[in-house]
């Protein structure tokens, strides 16, 4: 059920306690590592949308795009390495060991991804109404499941995907603005959302992330420009962000995700910039991009002596790092976190850097709470 | 249909892309004088909201493809309650004819369509204005390599003969002056394509490299900049002829009647270059009323007001818009990439074999499917308040309902012939659903339909 109740913009209700369960940290900051994949590349991504963190170390990036002049598809995972040094292409690409997906032997229009302890990906494709499963080292499909319609437990253009810690399923269905939990057989178990603006209320939301600290949900409720947080029986804990461009403000938010420590990141993607909030909902910082060349890039570039040339006299290369469109964030190991800049086919990677406080290194949180002292 | 639908439906088609049949009733009842003035106005209406269809073609993310201008294009056509504005972009495309196949830059592209549309009601002059700031336009007539000290001729020379007043009615000299007053006239740098995308570029005015000598162009002198130019080209009797003659061919006929096109050029002059007001005469005049189905509709005209009728892809969600302008490209109009400066050649240009072939077959197949929203619409108009038809009867109802397609007697008759129905159909069963999908198949596919 859904709450309405009058809860503002950063403020919490209970019975979530955006302290209690989340570690007091020093911020470092943020270091950026590297961008992976390359626009036009061999071996590049090409209409990234996601990807999904495997417990094998690779990463499994959707691919979306279309043949020219139609809406045909020859969408595609791509398998990296964090660090640049692994590339497959084309690893899943086919839903032809799914016989009765008769003329779906492609993906018409996967949106997201998640990967479980086994390797198995699970992917929402938002045309054929579906999530699709496959084993991650094949490559083969392994099942698909999913019935088309409005009513709780169907779906219709669904979108983000996420498991909690039981590795239960839960599914945004975006235009029936509902988050759905089934097992990893697709059973509906239950499932939350309206269509509206108000508290609690979604508009085509888009991506989800689960909060590994307390197991409530994170929804990027895309058209009313917000995250909203949920318990898994859908009452409303938190709203994050409001429409706009400035310091926290969102505008079309696409992804969402949560680290070990309950911090936030958002894909403010028509803002083309990351957000990043505590779990209390404040504000902490933005990233607009900071993408070097990675080898293939320059490969790319030094094949066309016209374009480096053409660089050579470019006086402003600042445009080159920004993200454009970033869709989704997700969190690897060791502090990685991985913005996919689907604008500009590529993976910037980032490393959190924070130490967590003890107890004793940091006054009691009853203490100095109006956000503005300083 | 009677007359008053039937001229709602006429100027629906041409100051639009067509209208379903609830459409047609609401402006008919509106009155045409009340839709007129709606349509020359349209910043009374929303456009689309297109963050949804960013949302559902997430694969265009990068936004640069000319593909993915051309969806949005196409599915604004469809969707728009602003289709003047649309159909005015449409026709300055055309004229100012810009190709993605030299500007290779999707955004640039979509930029200049922006203009057009947001400029094409407006006053030519700015209109005029804005093409010559257009990064688009000055890299597709090389105005990047205009310079003080070596005049590149190819944008001045288009502006007076495709653009303004056509061939006879300048010199070779003032080809140069017009070129000359637009020295300077270029464009940001951008990053390279290669290797992470394009990047639009933005008009830029380099003082530096403007010729600031002494000009005679068109008889007068002064040391003319580019505005200047402009301001003598749009008062030119010529190019009043000109603009007149675009509009009528656009909106009133194929082949032309001088006598009406000079009726426009007055209005041209006499309304200080105001394209509304120019366009509000041309809808007002007796001989745009009577010019019914004297226009052979574009590849993009056709696609879009079939999918009108179908009722399809008023939902951003539906699958394969992109299929829309990839048809109206292998009918013969690739939106955004016209053949050459010259644009597109039009009216029976429009038909051969090929293109009649693409055209009869998407018609077929999009009016002959009876689970189509439109077509379902239709065959529930039909079964409205009647509990039999003849095939005749049928027939008619559907040519109506589909715009009040004209069909002549050979074309009825044959039609009659190729139905399924040749009897009475009751019209409370399924039956009546294939058998208007069927009738509207072959209405689709009959000479008449080609015609707007």
């Amino acid at each position: 059920m859904t709450t309405a109740s009058p809860i503002r913009p950063g403020e919490s209700a209970e019975p979530f306690d955006p302290v209690g369960p989340y570690p007091s940290l020093l911020r470092i900051g943020h270091r950026y590592e590297i961008s992976l994949g390359q626009r036009l590349a061999l071996g590049g991504f090409k209409g990234p949308q996601d990807l999904a963190v495997g417990p094998d170390g690779w990463l499994y990036v959707v691919n979306r795009f279309t043949e020219a002049g139609s809406d045909v598809p020859r969408s595609r995972f791509v398998r990296v390495r964090a660090d640049d040094n692994g590339y497959e292409d084309d690893i899943v690409a086919s839903l032809s060991g799914q016989p009765d997906l008769v003329g779906k032997e492609t993906l018409p229009s996967p949106v997201m991804c998640t990967i479980d302890s086994a390797g198995t990906l699970f992917l929402t494709d938002e045309h054929a109404n579906l999530v699709a499963m496959f084993d991650s080292v094949s490559g083969d499909a392994v099942g698909h499941w999913g019935s088309a319609g409005t009513g709780p437990g169907q779906l219709n253009a669904p979108s983000g995907i996420v498991l909690d810690a039981e590795e239960n399923v839960w599914v945004v269905s975006t235009l029936n603005h509902r988050v759905d939990q089934f097992t990893r057989d697709g059973e509906h178990i239950k499932g939350f959302g309206e269509y509206g603006d108000g508290p609690g209320q979604l508009s085509h939301p888009w991506g989800v992330a689960v909060d590994p600290i307390t197991q409530t949900l994170l929804v990027a409720d895309w058209r009313n420009d917000r995250v909203q947080r949920f318990s898994p029986d859908g009452e409303l804990l938190q709203i994050i962000g409001r429409p706009g461009n400035g310091p926290g403000e969102m505008n079309r938010p696409s992804g969402v995700a949560v680290d070990g420590q309950g911090d936030i990141y958002v894909a403010d993607r028509s803002n083309n910039r990351v957000l990043l909030f505590n779990p209390r909902g404040m504000f902490i910082e933005s990233f607009r991009g900071d993408a070097t060349l990675n080898e293939r890039g320059i490969q790319k570039l030094m094949a066309n002596l016209d374009m480096v040339r053409i660089r050579e006299n470019v006086v402003n290369l600042d445009d080159e790092k920004r993200f454009r469109n970033p869709t989704s964030v997700k969190i690897g190991s060791d502090g990685l976190v991985f913005m996919v800049d689907s604008g500009r086919y590529r993976i910037q990677v980032y490393r959190k850097l924070c130490r967590e406080l003890g107890a004793d290194e940091i006054d009691p949180p009853t203490m100095h709470t109006d956000p503005t002292l300083t | 249909m009677d007359e008053d639908r039937s001229l709602i439906a006429h100027l629906l088609r041409r100051a639009g892309f067509g209208a379903t049949p609830s459409d047609i009733d609401a402006a008919a009842a509106a009155g045409y004088e009340a839709t007129l003035d709606d349509l020359l106005h349209p910043e009374r209406f929303e456009r689309p909201a297109e963050d949804l269809l960013a949302r559902f073609h997430s694969e265009h993310s990068d936004e640069e493809s000319p593909r993915w201008a051309a969806i949005k294009w196409t599915y604004r056509m469809i969707n728009s309650r602003r289709p003047l504005e649309e159909k005015m972009a449409l026709l300055w495309h055309g004229v100012f004819a810009t190709g993605w196949a030299k500007v290779t830059n999707g955004q640039m592209m979509q930029r200049q369509y922006e203009m057009l549309r947001d400029n094409g009601l407006g006053n030519f002059r700015t209109l005029l204005q804005k093409l010559s700031r257009d990064p688009a336009m000055i890299y597709w007539l090389d105005q990047q390599s205009n310079h003080s000290e070596a005049v590149n001729e190819n944008y001045g020379r288009e502006l007076l003969e495709l653009f303004s007043m056509g061939r006879g009615n300048y010199t070779e000299d003032d080809v140069r002056a017009c070129a000359r007053a637009f020295t300077g006239w270029t464009m940001t740098q951008v990053l390279p394509r290669y290797p992470t995308g394009y990047w639009p570029a933005e008009f830029v005015y380099r003082e530096e490299d403007h010729d600031n000598d002494e000009k005679t162009f068109l008889g007068e002198t002064g040391n003319f900049n580019g505005d200047d130019v402009i301001e003598i080209i749009v008062r030119q009797p010529a190019t009043a002829t000109f603009v007149a003659r675009e509009i009528y061919r656009a909106f009133v006929a194929d082949d032309v009647d001088e006598d009406h096109v000079q009726e426009i050029a007055d209005a041209y002059v006499r309304y200080g270059y105001e394209l509304r007001d120019v366009m509000r005469f041309v809808f007002e005049s007796d001989f745009f009323k009577h010019a019914r189905f004297k226009r052979v509709k574009s590849p993009i005209e056709f696609v879009v007001g079939t999918v009108k009728l179908a009722g399809e892809h008023r939902d951003p969600h539906q699958f394969n818009l992109a299929r829309l302008p990839a048809l109206s490209a292998m009918m013969g109009q690739e939106l955004l990439n016209p053949p050459t400066v010259e644009g597109w050649h039009t009216g029976r240009e429009w038909i051969d074999s090929a293109f009649l072939v693409e055209r009869v077959n998407f018609a077929a197949e999009k009016l002959g499917d009876s689970s189509a929203p439109g077509i379902a619409e239709i065959a529930s108009r039909i079964r409205s308040g009647h509990t039999s038809a003849s095939a005749a009867d049928l027939l008619d109802a559907c040519a109506a309902e589909a715009g009040g397609v004209n069909l002549n007697e050979s074309t009825r008759s044959a039609i009659l012939n190729e139905l399924s129905v040749q009897d009475e159909i009751a019209c409370e069963g399924p039956e009546l659903d294939d058998a208007v999908a069927e009738a509207l198949a072959l209405i689709g596919a009959s000479r008449e339909y080609q015609f707007a």
